[in-house]
């Protein structure tokens, strides 16, 4: 993958990040959204490369709006290496490879979101997962653990639909930009 | 030196079946300026993009042959000045935020800074009529002035050679001449100059040379055949109306209006929007809507769904006040085309594009993909029904996306410059269907820069300037 | 900056992090922000107070009770709480003092390609934004209809989504070719940090202030 390409792809990857975010938030859906950027990036230019995307984005997010975000730009980051590295061994275009993407990238965005979560906010997101939080919490359950939790289901749905999502940009690419989807070593 | 020799060369694409070019041979000495022509996908672009070096490095295929450049029998290009100033076929991309950094951009990259940067870009700046240009922020500049900044771009390292591809699509006939007279001092100062235009015309009277490219061969013409045309400068609006509008006015079948206005307002700040506008449709009428860049008839046509509200004054759509009409209720009446089809454009086959607009209805799947064949037949997008739309060329793409409006048989059919982007056997198979679709009882309400459509197949010209209807021949 | 936002993270009681804040708002003052920075921090203290009562209420540390209050988990939302204001409104200073695009061509320091994907986001962000409106409108016309049901609404995301992505993905490739052909290399002046007289004396003050801050966390 050329040089040039990258560093586009990986603008256009926090873009897209924040775009998706943007539009979720204006339609009301109730899931975030903002990694379909890092998850395209991360399989047509790699882990690390999928990584920066995320990172930047927060950070980039952080400096224009509102700083908090940026020590989430680890969890973004995470997801561009877990969805980079199944890019790499399995290719993103059949079906259960989405799949495995979601699943796991619902237990570790949380391991490393949450402690971040818990130390800036005391766990609290000021949305719908407080009231799974508060019930957990309630239950006799400790923060971290209330905290974490908490947070799988929502990003169950949001993971599994945005690998989705970018299954099938790759899948449907025009013949012209095929090259992209073939992934980092490409025409190398 | 600034020379191109071009041997025996071919280039394919990745996994493409036939050579985008074929067997070119060609060469150029400095100081000319050659134009090359073809049509859209001919390969004149592929061509220039093989002389700059993106392909291969950034485009894959297989090459053969050899360009080779100047003195140097190696194809490889010195590093340290810029042997190109490239121009690319669409302009408004560009790399960053303010006309200043994107001048700047590539100056820095041969390590050039501080007063002599500032210097030459205000050469630059100066030549093609930007000064005072430079704080301000591409995005809000106009498609030509854009174009300009991207042609800055191009001749600001003085490079020895210079490519551009279609220096001047989106440029008034003005600019579009001082360009060429920039073009020709440069090349009789030493500089090879290769153009690309799908019409040459316009540049004829400054080039050197003419070579044509047809389906990846290159065949050398003679500049006499082009019919040399003095440049028309005056072609405006007001020379239209001057001559006397060459319009038969016809009687409408129907006095019945199925579009209508009263008072219209609607101001998006002090300069633009448009303001007490009346205006009538009426019931299988065809009209044009005219009027200079900024005049304000997109912001009148997208009331008429709903996509805009009235400040002041009402609309009304077959009748009815369209106030508290939603517009995906209005979309069952009034089919609006809008200028660049790649703003809709989101399935991976044409036939599922077609067919998403009757599924947005609530049509079941299999209905709506057997009806999108139909009409798909009806248009001669047979062939091209399981493509992607994003592999046609942008003449195709605005078909599928004018036939994507037309399959829910609107009653009312609004097209905001539906034949910009189309080569012109197209236009006039298109305009023959629509003059069909209005002796069925459609209406249709048009919006166009072209005054030899406005001519042929219309029935009434309503022209816009400045937020106001100035002319309203019946 | 980053060394006061480090001092932040010794401190452990509310009184201090109260001190701490007001002095940064008076700061804020002298600097001419206040205003602004009240503005942005006014969600921050309502997501505070959320943070305090959620806490009172269900924290399982609770055990010493006010009412249905719990002391434990209402000093421990407190703390969090102010923790948070504190280090938002030191760097809502700083962002507020800075703007945005200094901020970024300094960031190339690090590395000058940097620089560029950022100088890249700035440009190409408002672009999709726009395209954003255009195709949501366009799709609109064409019958969308963003309905009740979140499925609905994640099939309108798709179709207003998809363009948006296809079109950021041709634009990479075109941004690619102009980088290309305008020569984009690594001989780029990467840009040096001067460091004159004030900076030091600030990155001097910073420290000293961190050390008096670590001292009062014992």
């Amino acid at each position: 993958m050329n040089k040039k390409l990258g560093l586009t792809m990986v603008a256009t990857g926090i873009v897209i990040n924040i775009i998706g975010g943007l539009v979720a938030t204006t339609f009301k859906i109730p899931i975030f959204l903002d990694s379909i950027g890092t998850m395209l990036a991360a399989v047509t230019l790699g882990p690390w490369l999928g990584a920066l995307t995320g990172l930047l984005s927060n950070l980039f997010l952080g400096l224009a709006t509102d700083p908090v975000n940026i020590p989430f730009g680890l969890v973004n980051a995470t997801i561009g290496l877990v969805v980079g590295y199944l890019a790499k061994k399995r290719g993103f275009t059949d079906y259960i490879t989405p799949l495995l993407a979601g699943i796991i990238l619902a237990f570790v965005a949380p391991i490393i979101g949450t402690p971040i979560a818990v130390y800036l906010f005391g766990g609290v997101t000021g949305g719908g997962v407080d009231i799974l939080y508060a019930i957990l919490l309630k239950s006799g359950n400790e923060i971290f653990a209330s905290a974490f939790l908490a947070r799988i289901p929502a990003n169950l749905v949001d993971k599994l639909l945005s690998a989705y999502l970018v299954m099938a940009i790759i899948r449907n690419l025009p013949q012209s930009m095929k090259g992209i989807s073939k992934g980092p070593n490409a025409g190398v | 030196m600034s020379s191109i020799t071009i041997r025996n060369f071919s280039f394919t694409y990745d996994e493409a079946a036939t050579p985008a070019l074929n067997t070119i041979n060609f060469s150029a000495p400095s100081g000319q300026i050659i134009l090359i022509s073809g049509k859209n996908g001919s390969g004149k672009s592929t061509l220039l993009a093989c002389l700059s070096g993106i392909i291969p490095e950034l485009t894959p295929g297989k090459l053969e042959g050899q360009i080779l450049f100047g003195d140097n029998s190696d194809s490889k290009l010195p590093k340290d000045n810029p042997t190109f100033g490239v121009l690319l076929q669409d302009s408004d991309v560009y790399l960053l935020e303010e006309v200043y950094e994107e001048l700047a951009f590539s100056l820095q990259n041969s390590g050039i800074n501080g007063p002599d940067l500032d210097l030459r870009i205000e050469n630059v700046t100066s030549t093609l009529g930007l000064s005072g240009f430079l704080q301000r922020k591409l995005r809000s500049l106009s498609g030509g002035e854009r174009q300009k900044v991207a042609i800055g771009s191009a001749l600001i390292c003085d490079a020895p050679i210079l490519l551009l591809d279609e220096p001047v699509e989106q440029l008034d006939p003005l600019s579009a001449y001082n360009i060429f007279h920039t073009l020709r001092e440069l090349a009789d100062q030493g500089k090879l100059i290769l153009v690309c235009m799908h019409n040459p015309l316009i540049a004829a009277p400054w080039a050197d040379r003419l070579v044509i490219i047809r389906d990846g061969e290159l065949f050398k013409e003679d500049l006499m055949t082009l019919e040399v045309t003095p440049i028309q400068v005056n072609q405006t609006i007001e020379s239209f109306v001057n001559h006397g509008a060459s319009i038969e006015p016809q009687i409408s079948i129907n006095e019945y209006p199925v579009l209508e206005v009263q008072n219209l307002t609607y101001r998006y700040d002090e300069q633009s929007g448009i303001e007490d506008i009346n205006l009538k449709i009426n019931k299988q009428e065809i009209l044009a809507l005219i009027g200079p860049n900024g005049s304000g008839k997109s912001t009148l046509v997208k009331h008429f769904i709903g996509l805009l509200r009235p400040q002041a004054g009402k609309v009304f759509v077959s009748g009815v006040d369209t106030e508290n009409i939603p517009t995906w209720e209005l979309a069952k009446e009034v089919g609006i085309l809008f200028q660049n089809p790649d703003d809709q454009i989101f399935k991976a086959t044409v036939l599922e594009e077609i067919a998403w607009s009757l599924i947005a209805r609530g049509l079941p799947k299999k209905e709506a993909l057997d009806k999108a064949r139909k009409i798909a037949t009806d248009f001669e997008l047979e062939p091209m029904v399981n493509k992607h739309p994003h592999d046609l060329s942008r003449s195709l793409r605005q078909l599928v996306a004018l036939v994507s409006v037309l399959i829910t048989n609107p009653k009312i059919l609004i097209l905001d410059e539906p034949t910009k982007m189309m080569d012109s056997e197209l236009v006039k198979k298109v305009m023959d269907w629509l003059l069909e679709y209005r002796n069925q009882g459609g209406t249709i309400l048009i919006i166009t820069h072209d005054m030899t459509l406005v001519n042929k197949y219309t029935d009434r010209v309503a022209i816009l300037e400045r937020g106001r209807l100035t002319n309203n021949s019946v | 900056m980053m060394l006061v936002l480090l001092s932040i993270l010794f401190l452990h009681t509310w009184s201090v992090l109260l001190i701490f804040i007001l002095l940064s708002l008076l700061i804020a003052t002298y600097l001419g922000l206040l205003i602004p920075l009240l503005k942005r921090l006014l969600p921050i203290l309502y997501l505070g107070t959320f943070m305090i009562l959620l806490h009172a209420l269900v924290n399982p540390h609770n055990q010493h009770f006010i009412s249905i209050f719990g002391v434990e988990g209402f000093n421990y939302g407190l703390i969090t709480a102010l923790r948070l204001l504190a280090i938002v409104t030191v760097t809502q200073i700083f962002m507020l003092s800075n703007p945005l695009r200094t901020i970024i061509s300094a960031l190339s320091w690090i590395h000058p390609d940097l620089g560029i994907v950022l100088g890249l986001v700035l440009s190409i962000l408002p672009v999709m934004r726009e395209q954003m409106e255009v195709t949501l409108n366009v799709q609109r016309a064409r019958g969308l209809r963003i309905g009740k049901y979140p499925w609905q609404r994640m099939q309108a995301f798709l179709v207003v989504m998809i363009p948006i992505i296809i079109k950021s993905l041709i634009r990479a490739q075109i941004m690619a070719q102009l980088l290309h052909v305008r020569g984009y290399n690594s001989k780029r002046e990467k840009r040096r940090i001067d460091w004159n007289y004030t900076d030091k004396l600030v990155i001097a003050c910073g420290l000293c202030f961190l050390l008096i801050l670590v001292g009062f966390g014992r």
